[in-house]
Formats: structure tokens, C-alpha cells, sequence
């Protein structure tokens, strides 16, 4: 499946989703699926039983409420992107509050610091961002994939905010280029 | 609000990546939907943002598909109730209130915005419209004038077509040798009309007179204005009958019984 492809899609695919039908809804998993749980994975860095979990209740959240998708915002697979990563980035949270939870002594929350921090070392794993220059990738990163907010960013990075948005916005420029 | 700036701010890449706050989000959407412009740059950065995720795909286990369908099926049957919207990326953890203050702030913005640029509009057209109303009357009035003008011409064409209608020209006498007039006389309907091509403009208190001679004695056919040009060239004078020389004196403002002669400034004989 590429990207030309899912342009194809039938024009009333959502149109017949939102009305109920089961088999256009399917035909949409089969077109988008694969990419869903490509970012799901990245986000919760290869925990493939908690990606499974999160694509399904990601498409679970996708067929309640496809009636609150309005077209006039994007399309379809930047509607469900949004649901995938919300999702994933829900699981990744629990997932760190429990081991904070369950590890409460100082040493356990340091290391669990470590391991944040450590993360962002071994950015270079996520092919989609991996030819970007380092310091777009590391926010791209930070951002998309591990759901940190700009000032945390900003906090994590020891850079002004100020930075941290130009450069935010000079990395998307830099996907963009990549896909001329 | 310069969309063009706005373009740049990096706001629309905070909300294609879903980094900003609700306010943020509701923020931009409220731009997409006054500014073309920025509406056509947050779908290009959706589409760099699909086109690059498009190349990372992982085929899921073949069991997860049938058992996501199998979880819908058993979901009681809301589908065609709209749920709340997810909200396009926000962030968790944005407070409700700040969240809605920030979006009332953002519309009362927009609001005053927009009432300022309507204003303007306004203003604008207000004057144009002012302008295309004066314009109007102008052409009004024109068309108006020339339509008077029309008549009278007209109604002079009329006269001169006539057959029994007269034209005795009447020229300068050697007290003002350029003056000229012209009297159109019906023999039968005994109406005269003047018409002045030349004579100096009366001094105060002066008018002149035209005459017409009958049986040799003078006889008064009125008092007249040197007309202004946009007026009927033709002055309605009394009538007459058994005319033989028309002439035109200048006597004090309001006539005289008899015309001083020694200031007879155009005359001519009938044919």
C-alpha cells in the first residue's frame, strides 16, 4: 500500500462507515492498519502486546466515533493518525506511571529518569525520521513519538522554547522536502 | 491578523503534530476556516505528515483484525449517535476552564477582528456608493436637460418647417453693425418669433425692444432678454399683422410706448 493508493479510496468509504456498514469499515483497516501500528509501535517502542492493545482500542475509538470525523478538518487517515497516536501515547503513560507505581523509592524514579533520558539517545531507530538532521530528529522524536509538550522539550533540551518551535517548524519543512 | 505571519509562526506544524493545547488547536481551526490560505498550508502539512508515516508500516498479526471486528460487534449499536469529538490532537491535562476561556478570548478576537475589517468594508463601500449616487444624479440631471433641450428644438423645427412662416433677417444698423437677429413671422397665425444672433448685453436699466412697423407707425411686440445660450433660441414675441420692418431699439428696463429711435439697433424689411 502506498500513499497513491489510499488516494484511491472509494469517495462515500466514510459516508458508509457512518451509516453502519461493517465491510467498508474492514476495507478501511485493511488500507490503514499497517501504518497505524507502524507509528503505535514507535511510540511505545516495539512493545508489540501493548501495540496490539492500542490498535485495537485505537480502531475500537475509530468505529464509535467516525460520526465526529468532519472532513473539512483533513482526511481520514490524519483523523485516525490522531486517534493512534492519542491512543499509544495514553498506553505509554500508564505504562510509566505503573513502573513508577510499583519502583516508588528514589533510586527506582531516578533510574526511571535515566531511562527517559536514555530514550532519547536511541532515536536513530525510527526510520521515519532517521534522515533528518540529528537535531530535527530528536524533536520529532520528543514530540510526535514520545508526546512531549514544547516546554518540556525546551526543559529537557536546555534550549528556549523560542528554539524549540522554530526548529519544530523548520523539521516539518524538512519532511516536507523529503517527499518532493 | 497577517495570515501570512500566522503561516509562519509554526502554529499549523504544532497542530499537524498535535504538540499544542486545545486553545491552541481551536486557535488554529478558527484561522483555517477565515483564511483560505492557511487551510491549504495545514493540508499540505497533513499530507507530508501521512506521505512520511506511509513508509514506516508494520503488517499487524492476521488474528487482530477478526478480533477488532468481533469487539465492534459486540459494542451495543450506537454507531449512528455522533459521540463527542476526539479532539484532533490535543494535549491532555489542559484544564477545562483555561481551555474554554482561551477559546472565548480567541472568538471574541476574531469577532473584533472581523468587525473591524467589515467596518472598513463598510466605510468603503459607503463612500462608493455615495459616489455612484452624485454620479447618478449628475447623469440625471443631464439627461434631464437634454431632454428639455430636445422639446424646445423641437418645437423650434416645428415653426421653421412651417410653410407660411416668414424669415426676415435683421441686421446691424451703423450704431451696432455687427448685431444681428432674425424674426420668424406666420403671415397667417400672425405669431413672431426673435431669434438674437448678435447684440451687446444691455447696460443697467436698459432693455430692448423688438418693433414691428404696421401702416407705417410703430408697433410694440414686446420686451426681451438676450436668452442664454443653453435656453430656446427662439423668443415668442406679440403677435402681428400686415407687418413691413421689424427692428429692435433699446428703451428703459420695462419698455417703451414708443421706440427711441437714435438707439435702433438691428431691423430688416419683410419680403
Amino acid at each position: 500500500m502506498n500513499y497513491n493508493d489510499i488516494q484511491n479510496l472509494p469517495y462515500d468509504l466514510v459516508q458508509k462507515i457512518k451509516s453502519g456498514e461493517k465491510k467498508s469499515f474492514e476495507l478501511l483497516y485493511d488500507q490503514y492498519a499497517p501504518a497505524l501500528y507502524g507509528i503505535i509501535l514507535k511510540i511505545l517502542q516495539q512493545d508489540t502486546a501493548s501495540a496490539q492493545d492500542s490498535l485495537q482500542d485505537s480502531f475500537v475509538k475509530i468505529w464509535k466515533n467516525i460520526a465526529a470525523f468532519d472532513e473539512s478538518k483533513g482526511s481520514i487517515f490524519t483523523w485516525m493518525l490522531t486517534i493512534a497516536r492519542r491512543t499509544a501515547l495514553d498506553k505509554l503513560d500508564s505504562i510509566r506511571n505503573k513502573k513508577i507505581q510499583n519502583l516508588d523509592s528514589p533510586v527506582n524514579i531516578t533510574q526511571n529518569q535515566f531511562h527517559t533520558h536514555s530514550s532519547i539517545d536511541g532515536i536513530g531507530v525510527n526510520e521515519l525520521v532517521n534522515r533528518l538532521q540529528p537535531d530535527h530528529q530528536i524533536l520529532i522524536s520528543l514530540a510526535y513519538f514520545q508526546g512531549y509538550t514544547q516546554e518540556e522539550i525546551a526543559q529537557k533540551l536546555n534550549m528556549p522554547l523560542g528554539t524549540v518551535k522554530t526548529k519544530t517548524r523548520a523539521a516539518m519543512q524538512e519532511l516536507r522536502n523529503r517527499i518532493k | 491578523m497577517d495570515p501570512k505571519e500566522y503561516i509562519s509562526s509554526g502554529k499549523l506544524e504544532e497542530y499537524v503534530l498535535g504538540l499544542g493545547s486545545s486553545e491552541s488547536m481551536q486557535e488554529v481551526e478558527c484561522m483555517a476556516r477565515v483564511f483560505p490560505e492557511v487551510k491549504v498550508e495545514i493540508l499540505a502539512l497533513q499530507i507530508t505528515l501521512e506521505k512520511n508515516i506511509m513508509e514506516t508500516q508494520v503488517a499487524p498479526p492476521p488474528h487482530l483484525k477478526k478480533q477488532i471486528l468481533d469487539t465492534i460487534d459486540q459494542l451495543p449499536n450506537e454507531v449512528t449517535t455522533p459521540s463527542p469529538a476526539i479532539p484532533t490532537g490535543s494535549a491532555p491535562a489542559v484544564k477545562k476552564g483555561k481551555w474554554f476561556s482561551g477559546l472565548i478570548a480567541l472568538l471574541l478576537l476574531l469577532l473584533a477582528t472581523l468587525s473591524v475589517l467589515n467596518f472598513r468594508k463598510n466605510q468603503q463601500l459607503t463612500a462608493e456608493l455615495d459616489n455612484y449616487k452624485s454620479e447618478q444624479l449628475e447623469l440625471n440631471k443631464n439627461a434631464e436637460e437634454l431632454n428639455r433641450m430636445l422639446e424646445v428644438r423641437k418645437h423650434e423645427l416645428r415653426l421653421l418647417r412651417d410653410p407660411g412662416m416668414a424669415a426676415i433677417t435683421l441686421t446691424g444698423t451703423p450704431l451696432s453693425p455687427a448685431s444681428l437677429a432674425k424674426v420668424y413671422w406666420g403671415k397667417t397665425n400672425q405669431e413672431v418669433y426673435l431669434e438674437v444672433h448678435q447684440l451687446p448685453a444691455p447696460p443697467s436699466g436698459k432693455q430692448y425692444q423688438l418693433w414691428g412697423i404696421v401702416q407705417g407707425k410703430p408697433v410694440d411686440l414686446g420686451i426681451f432678454d438676450i436668452p442664454a445660450p443653453s435656453d430656446s433660441a427662439l423668443i415668442k414675441m406679440k403677435d402681428v399683422q400686415g407687418v413691413t420692418t421689424f427692428a429692435v431699439t433699446l428703451e428703459p428696463t420695462g419698455g417703451n410706448p414708443d421706440p427711441t429711435l437714435d438707439q435702433m439697433y438691428v431691423a430688416g424689411n419683410v419680403q
